[in-house]
């Protein structure tokens, strides 16, 4: 039985998830760091009408990057693949969720004053892009379920299922309606 | 130790297994994922995502030309809304512009050039390329006899495009340019043919009449620019009783705007010409209008041996009208004293979308009460505007004046190109197919859509669809001030499909036919950097959101850049130089006996027995001719019952169960020149012995080519003046 | 099923008198919301129309007979509120900040109860998967989740537009809704302003004015659901429907 439960326990993951690894490779530190000095909203940032910019579009990329600035392959591939032919890179996003959910920043950060931490971990702090973990069944990352599959979770920032959302919010003391993360 | 494997070994690891497996988290995780998949699967259409962005243009389904506010995901449209600022929309869109951008992906939408093959029943499309078909319309034309004519309806005369038309049939030999017979245009265009010497555009001025005699034209369910008479009604709160518009609906059927009238007058059918000159009779005899002026100023008031203006009306006593029309006597007489006493007063015709053009006779009945209530070049009446200037280089378009689709010889077009813009009125095929030489006529449709008369031609030439291609307003029949305004494409138009102005110049070029050059574009800045130079009038951008004079824009560039984002060029109220003198009978010499005749009503009683009833056709403007509504909002109409599809009759109860009818089952509908199934319906609010028939659109609306049904103006009569109004026929059970 | 009383309680007020039943608001409607254009077998009783606009008369013989239109999106009961109560998935909910009647397609399960339980009949069913025509679901309104097939699905008051209302007034910082921001898509559409929208629970405000209008009448008040939207209207007929029925057997019956 021991058996068993380790074998289920390795390879079931194994089984349902698919990683994928991103477009480019891209490091946060790099350009948070000493020689870019960039700041969160510089890239992610939350326009008038409330709408989260994302993940940013090429042209912000393309700012400083009409021309290899270092001399990884990958600033060789962002160029000459993405750059120069004008074509937007493919991003995987960790924190994709269906069409029936609605998520919006700007009351999470400017109303409540959260920390990207809080949700997204140490993301803004990695040094190179982590792969995606699909779930072959439903499409959707392994970070929305979170990274255990018991959901006994071992971090603040893991899981991103309705659940986690109503944990926060319940401690804050806000009364939930359906409409106010369902479209 | 190895012992042998039983059966019983395997279920008990299979049982163990499934009891096991429900402690760990494996089959929870796969239910949720499961959930979540069926809820996100491949067949449930997911929406665009993408930068949401706000773009400005002009809706051009009608030649309204409302102002729309777009908002796209990713450049591309999935909401439009009006804009309320803009001076001639004021913010009001109608239900077929909201849908607007969905006629580019109408199933019915032809994507590239087809030759039709007709055979029986069924038309066969076949792909052809743009120059093949171009070559085989230009041997067409070369080919034609000597009597035949080559001809183009244009549903929005005006345009740029209208006057390369015209410049094109005026370098062929019997080229005919021909405008569709509808709307306001119709009314104010009987006026002008009635003066000595052209008089220069004429408008309404609506917003300072006091009364509408309104023949049928439906003010309140679309006509004009809708927006202008949703502000026009808005602002009536601000005034006093006596100073409101008042208007008085006078239509057989109970429309939109019958309902919503201050006075419905339901006239018996086809007897409009009776009450226009019964109303004049009343208005005559009590002495209500300017009587010095119009001696002075109308050829045939008193004039002409017993053949004069005034020997006319004197045959439409209130009694006789009362009898003809069905309206009392104290109506009409209290009606004429209303139109005449309480200030501004216009007299409107142009009929309806569905029912088509009033009539000639009607028309100048109605022109004739308008100059009897001497609104002419006053406040709240019929006005002058100016002219939209034209570019130097299309001035020798005027070579070629339109003509109207009655007065043409019939079987006499050799090649007839029927263009994409719709005027929003219906024009039956039945109509059009008199005119065209019989076996031997080649008709090009240039409609986005395979539907309506498309059907019927031998080569469609698709156009972009709505919102694909940049799109000219000029000014609406009717309006009071001259206006501009551009529409800006919102979606990239197919390969397959053809500007109009660049199909007319590739067939003008395979004719040897020389024709003014540059693109679509290039035309249109030559008008816009006209109007610059003109000096006249304002313009209303959207970025400060309020009129400007035009000198503000700065160059013919800026103005074309403001037009294109959405704005407008609108030109203050003209001026109307002395009138010259006038004809209030028309010019025909036999204008006395024809409107004589109207006395008795279109169809004088008794019907014949075959066909007791009387069909009346109607529809609500845009969707009704060529032009498609998108499937959303037929289905949408069709299961509120809001709005009638196409094929529904609706007839009074009493009537109905006299002709052994049910209410809501089919019934067949039989006239001289054929029958149609339809749906019947029982309606309390219908004339008796009177059968309206809905023209459009397709219920469904994404029907096939194959599966759209004639809609009934095949089977409705067309007379003389090329009016299909009043058709006699009968009803019974299928 | 009630809860306390909420910060607003979202109501319409529809003036009936300047309905011209022109239907721009239930195309604007369907639009905004993503409603399919329903399968050609689709009948009135299995089509979708969020906002149903029905025509109504008088019931006089021609020439006396006038007829009125009535817009009819979800009532949005305030006070033991049919669907609500009968729902077996909590697919329903009354939203505590609202009081909008939210409908949450992806957690029903399809069984047409809330159907049956609302006295207004503003309730869809998805009989079919929803089709666009070839291109047409590039149109899909991105703030709001098309359904599949199986579910009940309602008007929402444009809960996208109260999302993005929300998220416009968060990122400049604001707690509240500005009087103007959340506007349903029926409402911005109606050439003649017919559809007042806004919080019943501010008296000042026009929709609360409206409501208190001595011409001013809710549909089957007798029920005691206290709907949320109010009519408005002058002529004695239509007032007198209030408490009876909307006529929809003749269409019914013609229809099938």
């Amino acid at each position: 039985m021991a058996g068993a439960l380790a074998l289920g326990w390795y390879s079931f993951p194994r089984a349902l998830y698919k990683k994928i690894d991103q477009p480019l490779q891209f490091s946060h530190k790099v350009h948070t760091g000493e020689s870019a000095g960039m700041a969160c909203t510089d890239c992610h940032s939350i326009g008038e009408d409330g709408r989260f910019s994302g993940i940013p579009k090429l042209e912000k990329c393309s700012m400083c990057h009409s021309a290899p600035l270092g001399s990884t392959s990958d600033e060789k591939i962002l160029v000459e693949q993405y750059v120069t032919p004008n074509r937007e890179i493919p991003w995987l996003v960790y924190s994709r969720q269906p069409d029936n959910t609605y998520f919006s920043h700007a009351p999470h950060v400017k109303l409540a004053e959260l920390k990207c931490e809080q949700c997204h971990g140490q993301h803004g702090a990695s040094e190179q892009l982590r792969q995606l973990e699909m779930n072959r069944l439903s499409g959707y990352s392994r970070d929305i379920w979170g990274q255990s599959i018991s959901r006994m979770r071992t971090r603040e920032d893991e899981g991103m299922k309705m659940d986690d959302c109503i944990r926060c919010h319940a401690k804050s003391g806000r009364v939930d309606g359906c409409i106010d993360c369902h479209k | 130790m190895v012992r042998n494997l039983e059966r019983r070994d395997l279920f008990k690891l299979a049982g163990g297994a499934a009891v096991g497996l429900a402690f760990t988290p494996a089959p929870w995780k796969l239910l949720d994922d499961l959930s979540i998949w069926t809820q996100n699967g491949p067949w449930i259409p997911k929406p665009l995502r993408g930068d949401i962005t706000t773009r400005f243009s002009v809706c051009a389904i009608c030649p309204a030309g409302c102002a729309l506010r777009a908002q796209c995901v990713g450049g591309q449209p999935f909401s439009l809304f009006g804009m309320a600022e803009h001076p001639l929309s004021h913010g009001t869109l109608c239900p077929l512009g909201f849908t607007g951008h969905h006629l580019a992906y109408h199933p019915l939408r032809a994507v590239k050039p087809l030759r039709l093959e007709h055979n029986d029943a069924a038309v066969n499309a076949v792909p052809i390329s743009r120059d093949a078909a171009i070559a085989e319309i230009a041997q067409a034309i070369q080919s034609k006899a000597a009597d035949e004519t080559i001809a183009v309806i244009d549903g929005r005369p005006g345009r740029t495009i209208s006057l390369l038309y015209r410049q094109f049939l005026a370098g062929l030999p019997n080229g005919v340019y021909l405008r569709e017979p509808s709307g306001a245009g119709a009314t104010l265009d009987t006026l002008q043919a009635l003066f000595e010497k052209p008089v220069g555009p004429l408008g309404l001025d609506l917003e300072n009449t006091r009364t509408l005699l309104s023949f049928g034209a439906p003010i309140l369910d679309g006509w004009g620019t809708p927006g202008r008479i949703m502000n026009l009604e808005r602002n009536q709160s601000q005034l006093d009783a006596g100073q409101r518009l008042r208007i008085i609906q006078i239509e057989t059927r109970q429309s939109r705007t019958a309902l919503f009238a201050n006075h419905w007058l339901p006239i018996k059918p086809g007897t409009e010409s009776a009450l226009a000159l019964g109303l004049a009779n009343v208005i005559v005899r009590e002495k209500l209008f300017d009587e010095p002026a119009l001696q002075r100023n109308a050829i045939d008031f008193k004039q002409g041996d017993n053949r004069s203006y005034l020997d006319l009306i004197g045959q439409f006593q209130p009694e006789r009208v009362a009898e003809t029309t069905g309206i009392n006597q104290e109506t009409i007489v209290a009606t004429a004293r209303e139109a005449a006493q309480r200030g501004p007063a216009i007299a409107l015709g142009g009929g309806d979308p569905g029912g088509g053009p009033l009539g000639e006779a009607e028309e100048i009945a109605i022109a004739g009460l308008n100059l009897l209530l001497g609104n002419l070049g006053k406040p709240g009446g019929i006005v002058g505007r100016s002219e939209v200037p034209t570019p130097a280089e299309m001035r020798a378009a005027a070579a070629i004046s339109p003509s109207e689709l009655a007065a043409i010889p019939d079987h006499s077009i050799r090649v007839l190109i029927m263009d994409a813009a719709e005027s929003g009125n219906a024009l039956p095929w039945t109509l059009i197919e008199k005119k065209l030489v019989p076996e031997r006529a080649v008709v090009v449709s240039l409609s986005p859509y395979l539907a309506g008369n498309a059907k019927h031609a031998h080569y469609l030439i698709p156009a972009p669809a709505h919102l694909e291609s940049l799109q000219e307003i000029p000014t609406l029949d009717g309006a009071e001030c001259s206006s501009f305004s551009l529409s800006a494409p919102l979606l990239t138009p197919p390969d397959g499909a053809t500007e109009p102005m660049d199909f007319v110049r590739s067939l003008a070029t395979a004719a040897n036919i020389s024709l003014p050059g540059g693109s679509a574009a290039d035309l249109l800045k030559s008008r816009v950097a006209a109007i610059y130079q003109n000096g006249q009038g304002e313009i209303f951008a959207l970025a400060d959101k309020k009129l400007t004079e035009i000198k503000e824009a700065g160059s013919a560039e800026k103005l074309w850049d403001m037009l294109k984002g959405g704005g407008c060029w609108i030109d203050s109220k003209g001026e109307m130089a002395a009138l010259p003198r006038f004809s209030m009978l028309g010019k025909s010499s036999q204008g006395f006996e024809k409107l004589s005749l109207t006395v008795k009503g279109r169809l004088q009683p008794p019907l014949p027995g075959e066909y007791p009833l009387v069909l009346m056709p109607f529809g609500w403007r845009g969707a009704v001719g060529n032009g498609q509504v998108s499937p959303l909002m037929s289905k949408l109409y069709q299961e509120s019952g809001l709005r009638d599809i196409g094929n529904q009759a609706f007839i009074n109860p009493d009537t109905g169960g006299a002709m052994g009818l049910a209410d809501g089952e089919q019934a067949v509908i039989k006239t001289q020149l054929g029958s149609m199934t339809v749906k019947m319906r029982f309606d309390l609010a219908v004339m008796p012995g009177v059968l309206h028939v809905a023209v459009g659109p397709a219920p469904n609306g994404t029907e096939s080519a194959k599966e759209i049904a004639e809609n009934i103006l095949k089977i409705c009569q067309i007379e003389s003046d090329s009016t299909w109004r009043v058709t006699p026929a009968q009803a019974r059970k299928v | 099923m009630d809860t306390e009383p909420g910060k607003y309680r979202y109501g319409m007020a529809i003036d009936l008198d300047r309905c011209t039943g022109c239907g721009a608001c239930m195309v604007a409607c369907a639009v905004e919301n993503n409603v399919h254009p329903a399968q050609p077998r689709a009948t009135e009783r299995t089509g979708i129309t969020w906002l149903r606009v029905f025509k109504v008369e008088n019931g006089e013989p021609f020439p006396q007979n006038r007829a009125a239109f009535v817009p009819m999106p979800c009532q949005h009961c305030d006070k033991e509120t049919p669907c609500i109560s009968v729902c077996p998935q909590n697919a329903v909910e009354m939203d505590q900040q609202t009081r909008i009647v939210t409908q949450v397609p992806v957690r029903c399960m399809g069984c047409r109860y809330c159907m049956a339980a609302c006295p207004y009949h503003t309730r869809y069913f998805n009989w079919w998967d929803p089709k666009w025509p070839a291109g047409m679901e590039k149109t899909l309104n991105p703030a709001v989740a098309p359904r599949t097939r199986g579910v009940v699905e309602k008007c929402n008051f444009c809960h996208g537009r109260l999302q993005a209302a929300r998220a416009k007034a968060a990122a400049a910082g604001q707690r509240e809704l500005q009087q103007g921001t959340y506007i349903p898509a029926c409402v911005e559409a109606c050439p003649t302003s017919a559809i007042t929208f806004g919080d019943l629970a501010d008296e000042n405000s026009e929709v609360a004015k409206l409501a208190r209008d001595e011409n001013s009448f809710r549909f089957l008040t007798r029920l005691r659901t206290e709907p949320k939207v109010y009519y408005r209207s002058t002529q004695p007929f239509v007032r007198q429907l209030a408490e009876s029925a909307l006529e929809r057997l003749k269409k019914e019956a013609a229809n099938g």
